[in-house]
């Protein structure tokens, strides 16, 4: 499998075409649990890939792989027990194929402006602001084991997915420095930003060190993923 | 049909349409013995057929003007590609066998969004999968040969679901429309099994 990604280029210019692509890889790699197993024990090995795995509030990031000079890093998701309702976009495109559990994802549109004007500075929710542009739902479906699509940097979408569902997925290059992200209860938006772009504070936030990285190794494997 | 679906349907969101109706769909579905019955009894006379954008055949199965609810199932005998439409309704959908491709286009709303209508999404549903869309959301569709879909819709339902004007079936397309029920009929005791109801569907028709 690594001969496979060493020589992979995912062109996210065309989405159907890195669908394509990515159908068939996630699809290859979620039927080889070898391969599964072997890539999910490299963070451990290797601390360039320890340093991008990611504890979020809604969910954890492993990164298996890091082809992003060549338009892709593969990851793996695992859901926490937090479940809101929170609108974003991303700052790349990306595909994603279910492997554990379940969720619902909703495609929204934006009703009003975004206004351009927050501050840099406001990434966390705590320092969420309102704003008068809200989301009303245009699509809506249920992903479950098995589930696949690809989804553009600008769509603004929600996902509320159950404990412990687990996604395989592959995005591409950062397309802009900075993503939106709301809260549809309270109506506030806050900013994300790429690593380069975050605070201290909230890089150590996210940082999942060795023990962590290992709790969620074995957690894969309970969960019959690896 | 009130016993699969018994909470009233909010048509206007999406969301909500899939978090009232969603199990429900999926339910109906695996009531082989009613589902088939209802392939079993359509004809050409009694349920206007539309040839919608693409190729799939539209069967309305079943309605209630008291629930605003109206059961469809959208059949493509070959393989159907319908270009970038829009529905005349809000529409949910499960599907029952085959692959549904679909593209949603519009656009994203997000940070550097394209001031056009971009792929925003691009979704290889298999069986199993629900979706729920307003009549706002575009999207290009391709289906393989033989997929079937279940949906429901609000009663209002004209005749005719894409906005790429689907075309009623006259006496020229009635004997296509005719194979392909025929084909239906067929495939649908392969996918569903063989049972049989209780004369169930008849009423409800």
């Amino acid at each position: 499998m690594l001969d496979v990604l060493d020589r992979l280029t995912v062109d996210w210019t065309d989405l159907d075409r890195a669908t394509a692509v990515t159908d068939a890889l996630l699809h290859e790699l979620a039927a080889d649990k070898d391969a599964l197993r072997m890539l999910v024990d490299r963070p451990a090995e290797d601390d360039d890939l320890l340093a991008q795995c990611e504890c979020h509030r809604l969910l954890d990031k492993i990164v298996l792989y890091d082809g992003l000079d060549r338009g892709f890093r593969v990851r793996l998701h695992i859901s926490t027990s937090d479940h809101l309702d929170r609108p974003h976009d991303h700052r790349f495109s990306f595909s994603s194929l279910i492997l554990a559990g379940s969720y619902k994802q909703v495609r929204h549109r934006i009703v009003g402006e975004v206004p351009d004007s927050v501050a840099p500075g406001i990434q966390e929710d705590h320092q969420a602001v309102p704003i008068e542009a809200r989301v009303e739902p245009e699509f809506a479906t249920t992903e479950r084991v098995g589930s696949f699509y690809s989804i553009h940097h600008s769509v603004i979408h929600t996902t509320i997915m159950e404990d412990d569902t687990v996604s395989l997925f592959i995005r591409g290059p950062a397309e802009k420095e900075r993503s939106l992200i709301t809260d549809r209860d309270t109506g506030k938006l806050w900013w994300r930003y790429g690593a380069k772009g975050e605070s201290p504070e909230r890089r150590a936030q996210k940082v999942m060190d060795l023990s962590k990285f290992e709790m969620r190794r074995r957690k894969l494997e309970v969960l019959g993923i690896t | 049909m009130r016993a699969h679906f018994a909470e009233e349907i909010d048509w206007s969101d999406p969301e909500q349409v899939l978090d009232t109706a969603g199990a429900s769909l999926c339910d109906l579905a695996a009531d082989s013995a009613l589902f088939l019955e209802a392939i079993d009894e359509l004809s050409v006379e009694q349920l206007e057929p539309t040839l919608g954008g693409g190729g799939a055949y539209w069967f309305r199965l079943a309605e209630s003007d008291e629930d605003d609810l109206s059961i469809w199932i959208r059949f493509c005998p070959t393989g159907c590609v319908a270009p970038p439409h829009t529905h005349r309704s809000e529409i949910l959908a499960l599907v029952v066998s085959g692959t549904f491709k679909q593209t949603l286009i519009g656009l994203g709303g997000g940070v550097d969004s394209p001031d056009h209508p971009i792929e925003l999404f691009v979704r290889h549903e298999r069986p199993g999968q629900v979706f729920a869309l307003n009549r706002r959301q575009k999207h290009e569709t391709s289906s393989t040969a033989g997929s079937l879909i279940l949906a429901a819709m609000p009663v209002t339902t004209v005749a005719g679901l894409a906005d790429s004007s689907p075309e009623v079936i006259d006496d020229e397309l009635k004997t296509k429309a005719e194979t392909a029920i025929r084909r239906l009929q067929r495939d649908a005791k392969e996918i569903l099994g063989g049972r049989s109801s209780d004369g169930r569907v008849r009423s409800l028709i």
